[in-house]
């Protein structure tokens, strides 16, 4: 009776924790690749569920049903789920921007949204190394990422000119004097700049005219006329969130909250050669994908 | 009318199959295979009826090789392992900044043990192999985090995302030039000795096969081939000579 009982407590402690993968909704493209490249290099058992169709209570009763130990929450609705229902539990997280606004008390892991602003520098140097002033233009909600950004830009003797937007103002916002005084420009996920079509394509007309590049964060941007575009490789995610919950059941020390480890370069080459801007030699081996 | 040229389609397809050549190496992350097939193919197809076929996986790039007329362009850590089966002889090697050969280096912040993740761009399998090697077997702690570039290997090291990074040589110079100051607090742990760059080899080939290890040869001295050799981070590709073998010593 004695063995039964130990020979039962030894296969619980066999099976392991039971681990929840969380998709926000598996139609956006960004999740899904972070979803899959978990799958295939995360070598536990673990189950899946898409929330995209599902109510609140459908939710709530999936996490009381299953009741993992660790959930993988890949986008903020996930999260905000997981957050509320089973907060006891281990969360980690992927594919959420601005991750600083939600709660995060707890056992609570993930990889931000926003690549290292080292980590992007470091690249803009490769790829355009004669870049010595970089603007970016930013609003108070993003003050800390351009403070990110000429703390780490010193390191690189690069130096950053902040161009501070307000919305009153924004519409007709010149941006002469500071493309003028840049080598570059540089676009990043301001939430009162990127909705303002307006004062996007005033930036990249402006930037033509005075033949200077724009460096952006998202592929979208190569339509307007960007030049480079740096961004996260959503796959490397994935493995990022397999290894970090891999290393914490091995019961080894890692970050709580880590800058995604690789990134994807677009170069816009058209664009460089009709601004007439010197890159890389080795470009061809540097970027993803290159726009002829 | 329809049958007949339905027939004549067949036979099209059936007696004008290009002459192929079949890449892949676990060294080169290809992001982009459309981009690359497109470049090669576009290159090739001036000089007659030839085709490139990139893969993403060992065993599938295995399967399409044959023992003759086979042409293919694979890392010398893959070709040591497969020639003899394959009978391939190795014709071209790949050179880059003036070498024909790289070392691979293990990378960490200074004074830590030989334990967790390890970022790398290449595949996992040689990941581990090289670890494995270099390491003299003391690797089984480390687990892989495969990242797109080597760059951003290092870079994760640098910016606490991993505790090592397993690049060229060639990968940590550059960043010692672009960034000497996150440079300066990483450290080379261990180092292997020099490999061949990729390689490209054949087996038994007829005349077209030859034309076309020709046309790969001369392919880095116009500027469009060296920008599309670039892609699979290669200048250009030499004569692999007796005297290549000799310095390593597979020939006595």
């Amino acid at each position: 009776m004695k063995l039964l009982f130990f020979l039962s407590l030894f296969s619980l402690l066999l099976q392991g924790e039971t681990i929840l993968v969380m998709n926000s909704n598996s139609d956006v493209k960004k999740y899904t690749e972070a979803v899959d490249a978990f799958s295939k290099n995360f070598n536990r058992p673990f189950k899946t569920l898409d929330i995209s169709a599902m109510s609140s209570s459908e939710i709530k009763q999936s996490l009381y049903d299953e009741y993992p130990d660790i959930v993988y929450a890949v986008g903020a609705k996930a999260y905000q789920y997981a957050n509320e229902y089973i907060p006891e539990k281990k969360i980690y997280f992927s594919s959420i921007v601005d991750w600083k606004k939600f709660p995060l008390h707890g056992k609570r892991y993930g990889v931000s949204n926003e690549l290292h602003s080292g980590m992007q520098l470091t690249l803009i140097k490769t790829v355009l190394s004669t870049i010595k002033t970089i603007g970016v233009i930013h609003s108070k909600y993003t003050q800390n990422i351009v403070d990110d950004f000429s703390h780490d830009a010193k390191q690189l003797g690069i130096k950053i000119l902040p161009i501070k937007i307000e919305e009153e103002s924004l519409k007709n916002k010149s941006f002469d004097d500071t493309v003028k005084e840049s080598d570059a420009m540089m676009i990043i996920p301001d939430p009162l700049f990127v909705n303002n079509a307006t004062a996007i394509k005033n930036l990249f007309i402006v930037s033509e005219k005075y033949k200077k590049p724009v460096i952006a964060y998202h592929e979208l941007f190569i339509k307007y006329g960007a030049t480079l575009v740096i961004s996260m490789d959503n796959p490397t995610v994935g493995r990022q969130i397999a290894a970090m919950i891999e290393s914490h059941i091995n019961e080894e020390k890692i970050e709580k909250i880590q800058y995604p480890a690789g990134t994807n370069i677009i170069f816009n080459k058209k664009e460089a050669a009709l601004i007439g801007v010197k890159f890389s030699p080795d470009i061809s081996s540097i970027a993803t994908e290159i726009v002829e | 009318m329809k049958i007949l040229f339905l027939i004549l389609l067949f036979t099209n397809i059936l007696f004008s199959d290009a002459v192929k050549v079949y890449l892949y190496t676990p060294e080169i992350n290809v992001n982009n295979f459309k981009s690359l097939k497109t470049s090669f193919d576009a290159y090739l197809s001036a000089f007659g009826n030839y085709e490139f076929q990139p893969f993403n996986d060992k065993e599938t790039f295995e399967k399409y090789l044959k023992k003759t007329n086979s042409i293919a362009i694979l890392s010398s850590w893959h070709y040591r392992e497969i020639a003899k089966r394959y009978n391939l002889e190795a014709l071209l090697v790949a050179q880059r900044k003036g070498y024909i050969t790289d070392k691979k280096i293990l990378v960490g912040a200074k004074n830590i043990t030989l334990k967790g993740v390890v970022t790398s761009a290449y595949d996992k399998e040689y990941t581990n192999d090289v670890l494995s090697n270099i390491t003299n077997n003391k690797s089984k702690e480390l687990s892989v985090l495969k990242v797109p570039k080597e760059i951003d290997a290092l870079m994760s090291v640098g910016f606490g995302m991993s505790r090592f990074a397993l690049v060229s040589k060639d990968s940590f110079i550059l960043l010692q030039n672009i960034n000497p100051i996150l440079a300066k607090d990483l450290t080379i742990y261990y180092e292997s000795d020099p490999e061949y760059r990729t390689i490209l080899a054949c087996n038994e080939i007829d005349k077209e096969e030859n034309k076309l290890v020709d046309i790969f040869k001369n392919m880095g001295l116009s500027d469009n081939g060296k920008n599309i050799l670039n892609m699979i981070g290669v200048d250009k590709l030499v004569v692999f000579t007796m005297q290549n073998l000799k310095n390593r010593g597979e020939v006595k």
